[in-house]
């Protein structure tokens, strides 16, 4: 019975775990930590299972209350979703593996069960975006994502955090409302939310009501760029991201940025057909903008003093070379794309979690301040130079696989250019994560550094995350063949490459 | 040449990256254990690249593949250009190794720098039985990677830097190279090494962007001008034996790529269209190979710093190689001389290279001292180590019967057949720089012996030491090797060179001649005799005139060209996020301010509001009332009046000048520190005569009459810049979709 | 604001709004309102009563822990319900294919599930409200004092 129900209970399982901890947990103080481990870690088994299914089977869809679309919502699962579903769930899982004996040194006690329950909020929302196939259940559930994240940057009440998180909220929301009015427009001129009766019923729209489908596409176009923190929309993240616990900007930076762009791919892939966009001067806008990204992002990265607003720029070069990827329009782009969403969300973590352990057992934020701490806590500044590494895109390493599918996929779309920027921006990454990583191992220490233990839960979450970054660096073939035949489908409809 | 799929190639890069692990785990039962075990791992790497060697020199090609690795697996091809190089590659990192006992016992952190010293083998020569560019670059990558903790070993702050500039160019230059790779990828389907041009064209990509790229990846790994910048600082704050490494073989990795790309894979029959490719293709490299050259011996000359002067003398070698390189690519087919001179200088100059530096090395072992201006009569304590320094003396100058003089006969008549063939003028200018540099080579390898062992002795020798035995031994096998190849000038050639050249497609005509090198001939002979006159020259007019000659620091390709780019882009950067961070918020800011200042009114009308008492009732005169009136309002004046900064406000700008002065002190320190050989640099500018308590003063007495000025930064980005962006944004889309 | 014409009109009005918010609630499916729209009414009613009576007055007052499970509760009923439709043999939240008595169209107890749903969501959103109002009131009251 699990089997046939298995994608909703999937999105069920962190949010009803959530409740229940809001239940229990303010009585019983640990409970809040163990059953959400425990809620995370059955979410990952299910969404292995899931994918299993998907490797199997193809796409699984499900109706729920029995209704079949256009009356009623549909869930649905191919490759690419499933294995989004896995960056997900994996991350996340991991991520509260790291947080299980890190978090109380972080926020206060009393909001623990709060950070916990939100976290599961946020997991399922995740997963309930990437699952839905209707647009207002996606719509439902970012906005449930929106206020989650938003609550887990200010989740411990500091006044930094607070502000960074109103900013997040804010503009978030002006997001949302754009969206919003996109899947109104949309609902308005073809009488349908489900995504499949949507992409059916547009090109009549389109024929019908021209400019309103294309503002429709811009405004949701502009609403997701915000939310997914696209140049030059990016604004709110540094802040809310860099003064966010550890295991909030590991999740934010990892994974809530993303869940937007796959809305972004389901929209552009699947509801808009391809020679309909090709049309369009979106490529170039997107182009344009992801650029644009990358170079400032990496730029003002430089520039920062304090770790975890350097992280938190970084990401927004990454989102940059993510839209790179969509807007390229080609198949190769389109696997780099997914692939580094999925190698980003492993590195960006991973980055963020070390930073978070040399954080604290220094007592310091500033790079200078961070010197010498390899000798002491090794496995966090392995973890970190390891994650360096990959995202300058040296190989055998993930971000060298997704960088490959990349510049292939621009040099597929006949846009020499932008094989350039991909290698520039490598440079410049170098620029600014070499030095933690150099000062880290081989420079004196600038300040007293405690020895301490690090808590297992922590040591096992980095080490598998590096593990993990270097098998799918090696052996990428695995998840690329999986991929593969799905983004070939989506190609082959528009006559193979642009 | 007949293929067979063996695995030695993979073992021959396992044994050393596996042996790390080895090492370290030997280091925890004490030095002498981990020293033997790593004496023996490189020496086993050395016996399995006999062994390749012995197997391929029948004429076997050995080929592996490792598929699924990586998408497009692993592959593995040994010919003879890489089997031969592998021995070359083992055997100087085994003769480093055992002189790098004594020279390391005691250093410190000596289990790190063992152990990466194993794994940059592994990624080294690896390098060389690559069987395409994809496996290539994952081999380079990894040297490059591993070889940065052997340079800045020392961690003061000279190596720090040095590391820093190895570190980015080599990144710069890897990702250069994997331009190349992504562009073989996309033309080919695969990056073997199998002629592409025609493949290239058709596809429209233009040959001399990959030839940039190219140039970009290589070179910067061989130390081409104007991509050497690295070498002259990283080389010698290495230790000893990692700069004879270094110099010997990794940066061969560089021209080894060259020669893979350029002969092979850039490469189109003489008669096809796309030969002005190659062919301009190799006149540019003699050029690049000249100037590199040329420069490399006149700042050997000009350096003071026994291990400076030898990183120079090996840009100038390597310049020796591209020259070859060029003028083989130029002539195509007929290109065989140039060919051997290139890959016979490779292998020469890989033995008398690690040689010198290992002299060097335990010259700076036995009195601690490198710098050329201490040093000098060495002679009585160190005769020995003045013997073999003539040998490798003898080596890089060229005299016959070392192994210098084959390399260097055989590029002289490559240049000499490319004018031959082609009757351009310039060539035979080219070949005339060649003389000349090989007169500026003999010249600063004299002055290094001339000033180390000859000479008024500066210090006091008297407790020097004379080299060991083990020493004596890795030194002697060196002599050996020099005086073999040497001597049989045409034998070694015919066994290293012939083979190799043999696989290209050469005009057979050519090999035949090169069967036939006129090594004894007496134009040949006399060639030294040429350069230690022009060095006698040189160095007579160094001696006279040479405290006269300053050379100004910015006088470098480092500022002329790197520090100028990097600080204009900065200039530019910077300019552009004052413009975005403060210039255009304050534009923003001036336009709202009214509507905070209505806001900011409203509220303290409000709390006054709030805060009213109905005032007691008292009879007062008209006059009084007014002039209470007038009072109050004055009051009120002066509170709106005078707006203070807060005391959080003054504390935090405080803070921040305190940071400002810390670091501009501490930048203070590093300008001073900056010496130029000995040299302090001038102007360290006054950063301002005020202290720090003043500045605070200062700082206080502005607080005290500063009017309101929203102090911005992305921190305190206040809403209305983001709704101003939101709607840019939103009209662009809007715009840009509708059109 | 103590006045004491707003505290006497506020109790009489007090159990009128609730049930008209109730009204609104279990008839969600037969006429316009349901969870939302009920759930918000009954928490006006709560909020108008801490407006009048002030934010100190313990006794009749939601306390911050019973909202919670209200709240939770609410949640997890809903899930609960949704899952109930699996456990019968159709999908989730499935109402007549699972077999839920769909009774008389037009009266309280009609349309299956939907009014276990509407009421679960209405307290919900009742609690959901109720500590919101709370925080921000207690917030503002620490400021002024």
């Amino acid at each position: 019975m699990i089997t046939a129900h298995i994608m909703p209970l999937t999105i069920l399982l962190p949010l009803v775990g959530a409740y229940l901890i809001l239940l229990v947990g303010s009585k019983h103080r640990s409970f809040a930590r163990n059953f959400g481990l425990l809620t995370t870690g059955i979410t990952f088994a299910m969404v292995c299972y899931i994918t299993y299914l998907v490797s199997n089977q193809g796409k699984m869809a499900y109706y729920l209350g029995g209704w079949a679309p256009p009356l009623g919502i549909e869930l649905r699962a191919d490759p690419i979703t499933a294995f989004l579903l896995l960056t997900f769930a994996g991350v996340s899982f991991f991520v509260l593996l790291f947080a299980y004996d890190i978090l109380p040194g972080e926020i206060n006690g009393k909001v623990i069960t709060r950070y916990y329950a939100l976290y599961l909020v946020l997991l399922g929302s995740l997963l309930g975006i990437v699952l839905s196939n209707d647009f207002f259940n996606i719509y439902v559930f970012l906005e449930i994502s929106s206020i989650a994240a938003a609550a887990l940057v200010a989740v411990n009440g500091d006044k930094l955090a607070m502000e960074a998180s109103i900013k997040y909220l804010v503009m978030s929301t002006l997001g949302s409302g754009t969206v919003l009015m996109g899947i109104a427009g949309l609902y308005m001129v073809t009488g349908y939310l489900s995504l499949d009766f949507l992409a059916g019923a547009l090109p009549q729209a389109y024929a019908s009501h021209p400019l309103t489908v294309l503002m429709t596409l811009g405004m949701l176009t502009v609403g997701i760029a915000v939310k997914a923190a696209l140049f030059p929309l990016h604004v709110w993240l540094p802040d809310a991201h860099g003064s966010a616990p550890t295991s909030s900007s590991a999740i934010l930076s990892g994974l809530v940025v993303k869940v937007y762009i796959a809305v972004l791919l389901k929209l552009l892939y699947r509801v808009f057909p391809l020679d309909f966009l090709a049309a369009l001067p979106l490529q170039g806008s997107l182009l344009v903008m992801a650029t644009l990204g990358i170079f400032i992002g990496s730029i003002m990265a430089i520039r920062q003093r304090d770790i975890k607003k350097m992280l938190a720029y970084s990401t927004v070069a990454q989102i940059g070379y993510v839209f790179l990827g969509i807007g390229l329009f080609s198949e190769k782009a389109m696997l780099g794309a997914v692939y580094h969403v999925f190698s980003h969300a492993v590195m960006k973590s991973m980055l963020f979690l070390s930073a978070g352990l040399l954080i604290k057992y220094s007592g310091k934020r500033t790079i200078a301040d961070l010197s010498g701490l390899g000798r002491v806590y090794p496995i966090p500044m392995i973890a970190f130079s390891v994650g360096a590494l990959s995202m300058v895109g040296v190989p055998p390493l993930a971000g060298f696989m997704s960088k490959w599918y990349l510049g292939l996929g621009a040099l597929e779309a006949n846009q020499l250019l932008f094989l350039l920027v991909l290698l520039l921006s490598s440079l410049l990454n170098g620029f600014y994560y070499m030095p933690i990583v150099i000062g880290g191992f081989f420079k004196k220490e600038t300040v007293e550094i405690r020895q301490e233990k690090i808590p297992l839960g922590a040591q096992i979450s980095l080490l598998v995350l590096i593990a993990a970054t270097f098998f799918f660096g090696l052996f990428s073939n695995i998840p690329i063949s999986f991929l593969t035949p799905t983004v070939q489908g989506i190609f082959s409809a528009f006559g193979g490459g642009i | 040449m007949s293929e067979a799929v063996s695995i030695l190639p993979l073992v021959l890069v396992l044994l050393p990256t596996l042996g790390t692990g080895a090492v370290v785990l030997a280091a925890r039962y004490g030095q002498h254990l981990r020293s033997q075990v790593t004496n023996f791992v490189m020496f086993a790497t050395f016996v399995a690249a006999c062994w390749q060697f012995y197997i391929v020199q029948q004429g076997t090609e050995l080929v592996y593949a490792l598929e699924g690795f990586m998408e497009f697996g692993l592959r593995w091809r040994v010919d003879f250009v890489g089997a031969t190089f592998s021995v070359v590659v083992t055997l100087v990192w085994f003769l480093a190794t055992v002189f790098a006992r004594d020279y390391m016992a005691h250093e410190h952190h000596q289990t790190r720098f063992f152990a990466f010293w194993t794994f940059t083998l592994g990624g080294t020569v690896g390098v060389f039985v690559a069987g395409d560019l994809f496996s290539l670059f994952l081999f380079f990558e990894a040297m490059t990677f591993a070889a940065y903790v052997l340079v800045i070993h020392e961690q003061d702050r000279e190596s720090m830097r040095a590391g820093n500039v190895y570190l980015y160019l080599s990144i710069a230059g890897g990702l250069a190279l994997l331009g190349v790779i992504f562009l073989l990828q996309f033309v080919v389907g695969a990056t073997g090494f199998e002629p592409a041009l025609h493949l290239i064209v058709a596809k429209g990509i233009s040959p001399w962007l990959i030839l940039v790229m190219l140039i970009g990846g290589f070179g910067v790994k061989a130390g081409m001008l104007p991509l050497h910048i690295w070498l002259p600082k990283a080389h010698p704050v290495a230790p000893a034996p990692a700069s004879a490494v270094l110099s010997a073989i990794m940066i061969k990795t560089g021209a080894y790529g060259f020669l893979r790309l350029l002969y092979v894979v850039l490469s189109v029959p003489d008669g096809s269209a796309l030969f002005v490719y190659q062919q301009n293709f190799g006149y540019l490299f003699i050029w690049i190979g000249a100037v590199t050259m040329f420069i490399g011996a006149i700042m050997g000359i000009l350096n003071d710093s026994m291990k400076r002067v030898l990183a120079y003398s090996s840009i100038s070698q390597m310049g020796y190689i591209l020259f070859a390189v060029g003028s083989g690519v130029l002539l195509g087919s007929r290109g065989a001389f140039g060919f051997a001179g290139a890959w016979m200088h490779m292998i020469n100059h890989a033995f008398f290279k690690s040689f010198l530096f290992l002299l060097a090395g335990a010259v700076y072992l036995h009195t601690g001292e490198l710098d050329l201006n201490k040093l000098g009569g060495l002679r009585r304590q160190m005769p020995i180590a003045l013997g073999f320094f003539l040998v490798a003396a003898a080596s890089i100058t060229g005299i016959p019967g070392f192994n210098g003089y084959v390399s260097k006969i055989v590029i002289h008549e490559a240049i000499l057949e490319a004018y031959h063939l082609l009757h351009w003028p310039s060539l035979l200018w080219l070949e005339r720089i060649f003389v000349i540099t090989g007169g500026l080579t003999a010249a600063y390898i004299s002055k290094i012996w001339l000033k180390t062992f000859f000479g008024k002795p500066k210090k006091d020798w008297s407790e020097v030491r004379d080299l060991n035995l083990s020493h004596r031994l890795v030194f002697g096998i060196y002599v050996a090797i020099s005086l073999i190849i040497g001597l049989s000038a045409q034998g070694a050639v015919d066994r290293l060179v012939l083979p190799a050249a043999n696989l290209l497609p050469f005009d057979q005509g050519d090999i035949a001649h090169l069967g036939h090198v006129p090594f004894w001939g007496r134009a040949e002979l006399l060639s030294p005799v040429t350069s230690y006159a022009i060095a006698v020259a040189v160095l007579f007019l160094l001696w006279k005139f040479g405290d006269r000659i300053k050379v100004p620091r910015w006088l470098s390709v480092e500022y002329l060209v790197y520090r100028q780019v990097y600080n204009g882009f900065r200039a530019g950067i910077l300019g552009l996020i004052y413009l975005a961070e403060t210039w255009l918020p304050s534009r923003i800011s001036s336009l709202t301010r009214a509507w905070r200042r209505v806001d900011q009114v409203t509220q303290e009308t409000k709390a006054q509001i709030k805060r009213w008492k109905p005032p007691k009732v008292e009879l007062i005169s008209a006059t009084d009332l007014m002039k209470k009136l007038e009072e109050a309002r004055a009051q009120e004046r002066e509170q709106v009046k005078v707006w203070r900064v807060g005391d959080g406000e003054l504390k935090r700008r405080i803070q921040k000048v305190r940071q400002e002065w810390q670091e501009r002190e501490e930048r203070l320190e590093e300008r001073i520190y900056d010496v130029v050989e000995g040299v302090p640099r001038g102007e360290a500018k006054e950063e301002g005569k005020k202290s720090l308590d003043e500045r605070v003063r200062e700082l206080a007495d502005w607080a005290a009459t500063r009017k309101f000025n929203p102090y911005w930064n992305t921190k305190n980005l206040g809403f209305d810049a983001w709704i101003v962006a939101i709607v840019i944004a939103l009209i662009l889309f809007v715009f840009l979709v509708l059109r | 604001m103590s006045d004491i014409i707003v505290r006497v009109v506020t109790r009489l009005m007090i159990p009128y709004l609730q049930l008209y918010g109730l009204y609104i609630i279990l008839y969600g499916h037969n006429s316009p309102g349901g969870g939302f729209a009920g759930g918000t009414v009954i928490a006006s009613s709560l909020i108008l009563y801490v407006l009048a009576f002030g934010i100190d007055d313990e006794d009749l007052r939601l306390s911050p822990s019973v909202a919670r499970i209200i709240e939770s509760c609410g949640a997890l009923a809903y899930v609960g319900i949704g899952l109930g439709g699996i456990l019968l043999g159709a999908n989730f939240l499935s109402n007549k294919a699972a077999g839920f008595p769909l009774g008389i169209p037009g009266r309280v107890f009609s349309g299956g599930t939907i009014v276990l749903l509407t009421v679960s969501i209405g307290l919900k959103v009742a609690s959901t409200m109720i500590t919101l109002f709370t925080n921000i009131a207690e917030k503002e009251g620490e400021d002024e004092s």
